[in-house]
């Protein structure tokens, strides 16, 4: 072999062993920083109060606090989106489309902190009005922001998964006396379910490692609400934690590996969500644009 | 008859499920272009800031943002490429691909805050980097790795096998077939991927702000080892004075000079997408 | 794939013509500026197969495409004229279109079996519009399939999936289908362009089988297939009816000298 290429070989795999690496590299300095918190505290990291001076790291409040914005963001985002999807793919004319399109990729590419910024001066001062609040920064705001934020990838994932179902089931359908909801209902959005299901499982794991926007409304109060259900209350999530707190906290401290453990837990739910989102794309290369 | 009753039921659903959408996006929209214009002038661009950013503009943030992924897209350039090379030409086993393929793209399911708390512990705390624009770089450069990879190897694997097999026929090595070959004809798509992966990583704050950037005092770097001033770490700190007019006013003059940069990169990505698409590539 | 138990019962021969079941009167149709069909006046008889021949781009899957009004959602369509069919003009404003497609079933080019199970495919059409139990499915799969000869290939494989079958086998299927909703007119876009020989001849043969039940209206481009199958034979060129009529008469003596180069040379020098 010439130089050249040892010098081609030496390049191509050294990149992609970095490459490759990396995320495990991630994992294991999580791992490892947290493993303080683990050997310390144990399974009483699964408790409910946070509470650093007393040495209590009971990291529940923050999981609900994911959970909860998770549900209400994707509880309304998907049934929304997932329709509007099947307007604009199967109903809308075509002449339409590209402006649509081109406005919903606009829109998925905002930064999250400029949501951020839209949920403290629009949306808190709105669910604070709405519903008679002392303050507008709940987790209730929280979910309602990351809905309108996960959205614009919603629609646009959905739609292309309805495009892509070939014209000739749409036609065997019509050609057999079907009204158009039943051609959609029955022949397209079963072969177009699986590619839905897997930009749901997209938008679950962006949803839950979304920190800016939720960080900014959330309220950063490290409880569970006293009502269960009442998200009209201040919270945290995984993310909000981490994003607000972490900067302060000691490096080395056993606070500081609490933290990082609350970190390892996120990443290890959202690899996972992923992990699943990927098998249920036919292509899962193309989509990874964004 | 019940079934056109039902088909109008289910058209009149989604139609609204439409307008709702479009309600809430186009309000978006609005707000952040009415808001941003307004405050946005020449004097707004071209001035430090003061007063922890309730004052004075934001040209050294634009900088720092543009520093940060001029060299993000310097470190991930090469690794992406050499990366998508090496799933392209050289990988054949089938099960090798798909491990490559998970750890590559799983990096892309990593939330940003993640990114930045590695870059806390390893980079500032464990190297003893300190708050460094650099670090902040590299870490942009791992989040839009998986993009520009992806990009790349398409771009790459879609150039039909006759192109490969006319130049190894020639007597070139693999190396050159690859350089002389295929790099300039799948360039351009990864190009494409490095101006997307750009538009993403120059409004992101979660990766930057624990380990890059710094709200005060800070003008252009002098070193790889300082602190720099970004975009979406400025206006994350004039967000959470939002009571001060003049402070929101400058957060949404931000916002909207972020906007402006991500369509830019946006496009540039689209651009290239169609200037540089070359024989056989789709 | 055997075809020892086809059953040739039908003989291809001389038949008198019939009623015509579906009327086309001056019927024109516009993609935006192109005028694709030119004043369409046919008759199209009940229970002959009446074929539709002519050169490529000359309308002919745009004709039959507007019988089922298939080509309504087109970008730029528009038409002029009237489509009878038992003495409705079907092309009117209020017309119901999904009930149209239950009277006047379609088979496509390329044989479309959605990916479910066999049995799932034969009931696609009706098995929406009512409840049926366990055994009328049965039942109606049971026949349909027969009915295209498919019952024996796959009467142990009905929960399989139908995208496993041949292609031959999938055509059949989407004929079955298109059966089991009980249309009176069967319209076929070249049904066998994407078949090989022997599955072409099996089609071919149920066509002459189904004539006795249903209308049958096909599109080809192969003059030999028309030859052996059609009753009615329609020569079409440049999105106008050159000549019409029985296939005995367009064979050995057409009234225009187009049709004879046609159908004997393959040839077609319209503009």
């Amino acid at each position: 072999m010439s130089v050249s290429s040892k010098f081609g070989r030496v390049y191509v795999v050294g990149s992609t062993f970095i490459s490759a690496t990396l995320i495990l590299v991630i994992i294991l300095f999580l791992a490892i920083n947290s493993w303080e918190a683990i050997r310390q505290s144990g399974l009483r990291l699964f408790t409910l109060e946070w509470n650093p001076s007393k040495e209590k790291f009971g990291i529940l409040p923050m999981i609900y606090g994911s959970a909860a914005i998770t549900i209400i963001s994707l509880g309304i985002a998907l049934p929304l989106g997932i329709s509007a999807a099947i307007c604009t793919s199967e109903i809308l004319p075509s002449r339409f489309r590209l402006y649509v399109k081109s406005l919903l990729e606009l829109l998925a590419g905002i930064p999250s902190i400029i949501y951020g910024l839209i949920g403290i001066v629009f949306l808190s001062i709105w669910v604070e009005r709405a519903f008679d609040l002392q303050s507008g920064r709940t987790i209730f705001t929280g979910g309602l922001l990351l809905a309108v934020m996960v959205l614009p990838t919603i629609v646009t994932l959905s739609d292309d998964a309805l495009h892509n179902v070939p014209q000739k089931y749409r036609e065997a359908a019509k050609s057999l006396g079907f009204y158009r909801y039943e051609v959609i209902k029955n022949a397209v959005l079963p072969i177009a379910k699986t590619d839905i299901i897997g930009a749901a499982l997209l938008a679950l794991g962006r949803v839950l490692g979304e920190t800016m926007a939720v960080m900014l409304v959330i309220g950063g109060i490290d409880r569970i609400p006293g009502s269960f259900f009442n998200v009209l209350v201040p919270g945290q999530t995984m993310t909000s934690k981490l994003g607000r707190e972490i900067a302060e906290t000691a490096f080395g401290s056993l606070h500081f590996s609490a933290m990082i453990f609350i970190g390892l837990i996120l990443l290890v739910f959202v690899l996972l969500i992923t992990m699943i989102a990927l098998t249920f794309f036919y292509n899962p290369e193309h989509r990874l644009y964004e | 008859m019940s079934r056109e009753l039902a088909n109008g039921i289910f058209s009149a659903v989604t139609w609204i499920a439409m307008g709702l959408c479009g309600l809430i996006l186009i309000f978006l929209l609005a707000v952040m272009i009415w808001n941003g214009i307004r405050a946005v002038d020449f004097e707004f661009l071209f001035t430090a800031s003061r007063n922890f950013g309730a004052g004075g503009g934001i040209f050294y943030q634009m900088i720092g943002s543009l520093l940060l992924i001029l060299f993000a897209a310097l470190i991930c350039f090469p690794l992406a490429l050499g990366t998508a090379i090496f799933k392209s030409e050289y990988l054949k086993s089938a099960r090798v691909q798909r491990l490559c393929a998970v750890l590559v793209y799983g990096l892309n399911g990593v939330p940003s805050v993640i990114f930045g708390i590695f870059g806390l512990v390893f980079f500032v705390n464990v190297l003893g980097t300190g708050i460094s624009w650099f670090v902040g770089s590299i870490i942009l450069a791992m989040m839009i790795l998986p993009t520009v990879v992806l990009a790349t190897y398409h771009s790459i694997n879609s150039i039909p096998e006759i192109y490969r097999e006319s130049a190894l026929a020639l007597g070139l090595n693999k190396w050159q077939v690859i350089a002389k070959v295929l790099l300039p004809q799948g360039i351009g798509g990864a190009i494409t991927g490095l101006f997307l992966g750009l538009a993403r990583a120059v409004g992101e704050t979660a990766p930057i702000m624990f380990i890059a950037t710094a709200f005060t005092g800070v003008e252009i770097p002098g070193s790889f080892f300082e602190p720099v001033t970004a975009l979406p770490t400025h206006i994350l700190a004039l967000a959470q004075q939002a009571i001060n007019e003049q402070a929101l006013q400058n957060a949404w003059g931000a916002s909207f000079v972020l906007i402006c940069l991500v369509t830019v990169f946006s496009a540039l990505g689209l651009w290239s997408r169609k200037k540089l698409k070359t024989v056989g590539l789709r | 794939m055997t075809h020892s138990t086809r059953l040739r019962i039908v003989q291809p021969g001389i038949l008198p013509e019939a009623a015509p079941a579906v009327n086309l009167e001056d019927f024109h149709v516009w993609f935006g500026e192109a005028h694709i069909l030119r004043g369409i006046d046919v008759g199209l008889q009940e229970y002959r197969i009446n074929c539709i021949v002519g050169p490529s781009g000359s309308g002919k899957s745009t004709l039959i495409r507007s019988i089922n009004r298939m080509n309504d959602e087109a970008a730029d369509y528009s038409f002029k004229g009237a489509i009878y069919v038992n003495g409705e003009n079907i092309l009117d404003k209020s017309v119901n279109v999904a009930r149209l497609r239950t009277v006047i079933g379609m088979v496509f080019q390329k044989p479309c079996v959605f990916p479910k199970s066999v049995s799932e495919n034969v009931l696609f059409g009706i098995q929406h519009l009512k409840k049926l139990s366990r055994q009328e499915k049965l039942q109606i799969v049971e026949d349909h399939l027969k009915s295209t000869y498919l019952w024996k290939e796959v009467s142990h494989r009905l929960h399989d999936n139908a995208v496993s079958l041949s292609i031959g086998q999938q055509q059949r299927l989407c004929i079955a289908r298109a059966l089991a909703v009980k249309p009176k007119v069967i319209l076929l876009d070249e049904p066998t362009s994407s078949l090989d020989p022997v599955s072409t001849r099996a089609i071919e043969d149920l066509m002459l089988e189904l004539k006795q039940k249903y209308t049958i209206v096909f599109v080809t481009h192969n003059i030999q297939q028309a030859q052996r199958v059609a009753d009615h034979l329609i020569f079409m060129c440049n999105g106008r009816i050159i000549e019409q009529g029985t296939k005995q008469k367009l064979f050995s003596t057409p009234e225009k000298d187009q049709t004879r180069k046609y159908l004997n040379e393959e040839y077609c020098d319209c503009e």
